[in-house]
């Protein structure tokens, strides 16, 4: 079954979408990240114009992530007052994103731009993650006993503006939250992404959150954060699809809630092993697409970036 | 007397320039974008009008072309940098047709000279492109063509013109559900023995109606409303689906 998108411009096949929203909103209800990486290629692959699948994405983690946010409520596992600290961050963040993005535009290199970010930053958090989960994993078979996390006292202790976080049982500075929410909104107004996939191992590993506070925290953080640029994006550029994006949200929620599931009865050694494996296998796959020789050398601009 | 003239002018004039008069019809003359639009398809139709239908009939050659609004267009090319493939370079044309369909009853060069069909723009080789200065310009020119090919936006289709009949022929055109929206023209050509005898030309119009335009009407007059609208639709069906979900846990 087709459906004509009215501002994409493109008829696409219902059931296709809505499994690809599902696809993705699985994978933010799992790992608590927006998804944003994943469905900005897969829109693309389908054949949406970037413009409209980053500003379309963007909406559609907006209901993924309150889905996601419920129910971890439920849980008790939000640390709102760590999420508003990385959101004051996250809103000028964005804003220079946005700027940065619209500076790149015309010089023909923002395609190139976006994939070496996403290449850099998701390969070498990926693997990071990775080693780290790995060694977890095989210690934890090997029976030995675990490190103690966070009972070091590290550089981060030292800054000022200190802030308990009762949720996340932390008693740390303002400042690295603050600037961590920054770099996730200049992230997500350059790549069109929530920036989860930065925040959950920078929550992890950067400020020593307990992981289960991590997942609700970053979805919380990322609603907001798709909130205000999916207004943006509709303001300025007027690239949001609402027809894509309701089918993108309904297949997302239904997605996330089976998600939240399987992460909640996954011990968090799999679950950071499994979104390390997700990460690495993108940023792989990005790099090809960087490095193979491509099909046609020549290609159109698309009209947003035409002059 | 300035209507006298005019008057005479238009009475006498197609009398004078040819004995075959080509009438054109389109089984659409709008086409609708709607929801369930997928594309478009529609026959151009018509038949040479004189006194004598039989007469000569193999020696005529009929064209017509479709053409979409033009636009201006960047085509870029890569080039392998440090390893990885970096769009180097960029060539902008102008006037160039977003949607073309050139529909034909024998190949274009043996219809009429080359001078003929560059001056109408009749052919994928003989698009009337503004184009950048360099010498290297050809080859931009071909992957724009090849690009818009691939794309079913691009279309020549030799022997596309069936005669029906001495006088009587039919083109079916097909648009891709990418198709442009805007202003077309439809042009038919009769050709005889390479030179033209009579020509047509009447617009289409591509436009999205019922929901497709309204939303895009409001996405683009009240955009910041739009925004909050989506928005709102997003924390609706998310929180619908947290409550849906959540006696089963």
């Amino acid at each position: 079954m087709q459906i004509y998108l009215p501002i994409a411009e493109m008829s696409v096949n219902i059931w296709l979408i809505l499994a690809m929203g599902g696809a993705v909103g699985f994978v933010t209800g799992m790992f608590g990240v927006g998804g944003g990486f994943l469905m900005t290629p897969f829109l693309i692959f389908a054949g949406v114009s970037p413009a409209v699948a980053v500003a379309t994405g963007a909406s559609q983690i907006v209901a993924s992530s309150v889905s996601g946010v419920a129910a971890q409520i439920g849980r008790r596992a939000v640390d709102f007052k760590m999420g508003v600290v990385l959101v004051a961050g996250g809103v000028p963040g964005s804003i220079a994103g946005v700027y940065l993005l619209s500076v790149l535009k015309g010089t023909g290199q923002t395609d190139l731009v976006i994939k070496l970010a996403y290449v850099i930053l998701l390969g070498s958090v990926g693997l990071l993650m990775l080693t780290e989960s790995l060694r977890t994993l095989l210690r934890a078979r090997r029976k030995a006993p675990a490190k103690p996390r966070t009972a070091h006292h590290y550089w981060l202790h030292g800054l000022p503006l200190k802030l308990r976080f009762r949720v996340s049982k932390l008693y740390i500075s303002a400042l690295p939250p603050l600037g961590l929410g920054f770099v996730s909104g200049v992230l997500s107004g350059v790549m069109g992404i929530g920036g989860g996939f930065i925040m959950v191992p920078a929550m992890i590993y950067i400020l020593r959150m307990p992981t289960a506070a991590v997942v609700g925290t970053s979805l919380f953080q990322v609603l907001c954060v798709t909130v205000f640029t999916t207004f943006l994006q509709a303001w300025i550029n007027q690239t949001v699809d609402v027809l894509l994006a309701l089918l993108l949200m309904v297949g997302g929620v239904v997605g996330v809630q089976y998600g939240g599931r399987v992460g909640a009865r996954l011990r968090s050694d799999q679950l950071r092993f499994l979104i390390a494996l997700l990460i690495v296998g993108m940023a792989l796959r990005l790099a090809i697409e960087l490095i193979a020789p491509p099909a046609d050398l020549y290609s159109i601009a698309p009209p947003e970036e035409a002059r | 007397m300035r209507r006298l003239a005019l008057f005479l002018l238009l009475a006498l004039a197609p009398a004078a320039r040819a004995d075959e008069q080509l009438v054109v019809g389109l089984t659409e003359d709008v086409i609708h974008i709607s929801s369930s639009f997928t594309g478009a398809e529609f026959v151009v139709y018509g038949t040479v009008e004189t006194i004598d239908a039989f007469k000569d009939a193999d020696e005529r050659d009929i064209v017509i072309v479709v053409r979409g609004p033009n636009r201006t267009e960047t085509v870029r090319r890569r080039e392998r940098i440090a390893g990885i493939w970096v769009n180097a370079d960029a060539a902008i044309f102008g006037n160039v047709p977003s949607f073309y369909h050139v529909a034909s009853t024998a190949p274009l060069d043996r219809i009429t000279a080359p001078a003929v069909l560059k001056r109408k723009s009749i052919g994928l080789d003989n698009l009337a492109l503004e184009e950048p200065d360099r010498r290297d310009a050809a080859s931009f020119r071909k992957a724009l063509v090849r690009n818009r090919t691939a794309a079913a936006l691009y279309v020549e289709d030799i022997g596309g013109v069936e005669m029906n009949g001495p006088a009587l022929f039919q083109a079916r055109i097909a648009m891709p559900a990418n198709v442009p929206v805007g202003a077309y023209t439809v042009e038919a050509y009769l050709f005889r023995s390479g030179q033209e005898i009579s020509a047509y030309s009447a617009p289409l119009v591509i436009d999205k109606v019922g929901l497709e335009r309204t939303l895009f009407d409001v996405a683009h007059a009240y955009s910041a409303f739009y925004g909050v609208a989506v928005i709102l639709l997003g924390v609706l069906i998310g929180l619908g689906a947290a409550f849906a979900f959540r006696e089963r846990d």
